[in-house]
């Protein structure tokens, strides 16, 4: 066939993906998106050839974590001189850099061998949806969310919160005025 | 070269000490303190590193030959089924239910090499795993697909 070379061409090229990391678990984003970067959605795997794509990940400031972890998952560090050990809570490493969340989560789960450079050297990490020109020119796919994003009660239209189905109508003093409610601590 | 005193001469023979010296160099210039500038420490690292790379360029074939293929090809039937949105351990158990005996090596051929003959296999088990259970009823049909219920 006259086109095979161009078959091999587009089976070892390197695919661009995006993924919009909207309230998205980081961790369980971090564990599906090192398939892309180590090659492991293609059929052509293989462990020493470097067949991963690029991953270009948009909206990184607004990851998301279960329960209170933002607040409990802390990250270690030791300098190596005496008094050198210091924590840091997700949040604040979230505060001080929107994609360092994603960016840690992702470099611990590939692998430590020497292709892990140039895997992270792959993956494009964004905190809002201002990606470069040149590096969303090369974008050709997308990975598909993890979990759905939650539709917020401003987010519905006056339709469809008048045609919920509700049994009976709250009372007009139910609602406290939320002034009232604020506890001092 | 043209040399005008006969001490000279004698010193030019023998072998060039210099570009023996900068072959063993050029294999040391990564490794750490004197093994790579002292040309006596440096030479026997030089050489050793040389016997490690050999030994373990033997072992890696070894080992991708034996230990991590069958893994591979698991890893490799895996990314060609969720190309085509379909669960590998469906896709093997299907396999085997409906007795069509391939194994994971021609599987795994088959994904990379004739990546429409995998297709075809997919949607052949999509097929038959939807008519097991009580979906079937409901379920339409995918194009090019006949089964023995429908004759």
């Amino acid at each position: 066939m006259a086109h095979n070379r161009v078959l091999q061409w587009s089976t070892m090229a390197r695919t661009w993906w995006l993924f919009d990391a909207q309230h998205q678990c980081a961790f369980r984003s971090a564990s599906m998106l090192i398939k892309y970067l180590q090659g492991k959605h293609k059929p052509i795997y293989h462990p020493l050839s470097d067949v991963g794509d690029h991953v270009v990940v948009i909206n990184t400031a607004d990851v998301a974590m279960r329960e209170d972890y933002w607040r409990k998952f802390k990250y270690f560090h030791h300098t190596r001189y005496p008094g050198g050990f210091s924590v840091t809570s997700a949040w604040r490493l979230h505060e001080l850099d929107p994609t360092k969340v994603l960016h840690k989560a992702i470099y611990s789960r590939l692998p430590g061998n020497l292709l892990r450079p140039n895997m992270m050297r792959r993956l494009h990490l964004y905190p809002n949806e201002n990606v470069p020109t040149e590096i969303l020119a090369n974008v050709s796919d997308q990975i598909q969310q993890i979990q759905p994003i939650p539709k917020r009660l401003d987010q519905y239209t006056e339709e469809e919160l008048a045609s919920f189905p509700k049994v009976f109508d709250w009372p007009e003093d139910h609602v406290r005025d939320p002034g009232q409610t604020k506890r001092k601590r | 070269m043209v040399f005008l005193t006969q001490v000279n001469c004698l010193r030019s023979r023998g072998p060039d000490k210099y570009w023996r010296k900068a072959m063993y160099f050029r294999l040391s210039w990564k490794f750490y303190g004197r093994k790579r500038n002292c040309f006596g420490i440096a030479v026997r690292y030089a050489r050793r590193a040389l016997r490690y790379s050999s030994r373990a360029r033997h072992q890696r074939r070894l080992e991708t030959k034996q230990a991590s293929t069958a893994l591979l090809w698991n890893v490799r039937i895996q990314a060609a089924c969720e190309e085509h949105k379909m669960d590998f351990h469906s896709f093997m158990s299907g396999l085997a239910e409906s007795d069509i005996a391939l194994n994971r090596k021609v599987l795994n051929d088959l994904a990379i090499y004739e990546p429409r003959t995998f297709q075809s296999l997919v949607e052949f088990v999509r097929k038959r795993n939807g008519e097991v259970g009580l979906m079937s009823a409901i379920s339409p049909l995918p194009k090019g697909v006949i089964t023995r219920g429908m004759l």
